[in-house]
């Protein structure tokens, strides 16, 4: 079949014919081969070590309801909190300008 | 300014005034207070009301109008704050002063809720077994009185703060004593309240001051300290003791109440969150 088509053509248009036929293969190649690798890929889930509903469902009671206007987190790294009682005064005596400064805490 | 120090109503109370008389008299003024508002104190008013068997009873003038404020802050709190939790403090131990109590009780009392009472004028109506504890409202409405009587600029008692000054600034300390925030408060009034402190064992329950007047039990709250910020020292104070009892749900309540300007509060973790309104200082 092949000698059949060979010989319609002269020598130097058969060489042509080879030519743009194999790169037009080429190219259809490398455009099914770029579709392919745009394809989302499914990769398998890691299963996690604790249950995640059971981690969201131990939120509200480790932090506050959000008030309406939103909420300021002025310490946010957990520290031990012993027992004491410190109630620290002092007050600049002799100032021009009336200013104080004390300490709320029991 | 002069800046002085004393002991009265079981704490110690700061005053800063632009006067030396006026430390004097504002030391007067809170031995008036204790000397009719106590219930340590067998002979102070409130003392005579809760050892009386009859109602309705006539209260003198200044009873009365501690009376009339903690009745409005019952209603403000939704009943978080009600001064007629007075016999559940006591069935808990706390029946003398804190320093003069032992570290614990042989057991836990049965729990109730608070007993109802009403004010009208000078007339208080208690139902059969309710006692009054003004341990929560009067300290701060004594540095309210001494600041608006104009006896003092700012006045500091047990974790309560009023000022009269308009750059005052408060540090806000957690129950470790670290300061978790500097506040800009100016004219106004601060107040924190804690479970971290004046606690005692009652058999196997781990007691606390502060009772919740649903269940008659010392409150059980993550939070465990409460600073609100309003006008007045009394209003804050009460403030702060309903952000504790409240909880989880404690800063979003405040940022409901007009009447609170803003609120911090400690959790038990050592986390400490605040209201936007809150105006930090630098």
């Amino acid at each position: 079949m092949i000698r059949n088509i060979r010989n319609r053509f002269p020598a130097l248009r058969w060489m042509s014919v080879v030519g743009w036929t194999t790169v037009t293969m080429a190219w259809i190649t490398a455009i099914i081969a770029r579709t392919v690798a745009a394809a989302p890929v499914e990769t398998p889930v890691p299963v996690p070590d604790q249950d995640p509903p059971a981690v969201l469902q131990s939120v509200p009671a480790a932090a506050p309801v959000l008030p309406g206007q939103g909420l300021i987190v002025l310490r946010s790294t957990p520290s031990a909190i012993p027992e004491a009682e410190v109630i620290v005064v002092s007050a600049p005596a002799g100032t021009s300008s009336p200013t104080a400064s004390v300490s709320s805490g029991s | 300014m002069i800046a002085a120090c004393f002991r009265a109503m079981g704490t110690t109370v700061a005053v800063t005034t632009g006067a030396e008389a006026g430390i004097e008299a504002t030391r007067r003024l809170f031995a008036e207070v204790e000397a009719t508002l106590s219930r340590f104190l067998p002979n102070s008013e409130l003392s005579r009301v809760n050892a009386s068997i009859s109602s309705p009873i006539t209260v003198g003038p200044m009873f009365a109008e501690v009376l009339a404020i903690a009745s409005d802050l019952r209603l403000r709190t939704g009943g978080l704050v009600d001064v007629g939790v007075g016999a559940d403090v006591v069935s808990w131990g706390y029946d003398r002063s804190f320093a003069a109590m032992p570290a614990a009780i042989s057991s836990a009392p049965t729990p109730m809720p608070a007993g109802w009472w009403a004010i009208d004028g000078d007339l208080l109506t208690l139902s059969p077994g309710t006692a009054i504890d003004l341990g929560g409202v009067a300290k701060g409405w004594t540095c309210d009185l001494a600041v608006d009587r104009h006896l003092a600029l700012l006045v500091s008692a047990g974790g309560d703060v009023r000022s009269a000054l308009s750059e005052a600034t408060v540090d806000i300390l957690d129950p470790a004593g670290d300061r978790v925030a500097r506040v800009s408060l100016g004219r106004g009034a601060l107040a924190t309240s804690s479970t971290a402190r004046r606690r005692w064992k009652a058999g196997d329950v781990d007691a606390h001051h502060l009772i919740d007047p649903r269940t008659g039990r010392p409150a059980q709250s993550p939070v465990v300290s409460a600073t609100a910020i309003a006008a007045t020292a009394v209003e804050a104070e009460a403030g702060a003791k309903a952000i504790l009892i409240r909880g989880a749900h404690g800063l979003a309540w405040a940022d409901e109440q007009p009447w609170i300007r803003g609120a911090i509060v400690v959790w038990d973790d050592g986390a400490v969150y605040g209201t936007v309104d809150v105006e930090l200082a630098a």
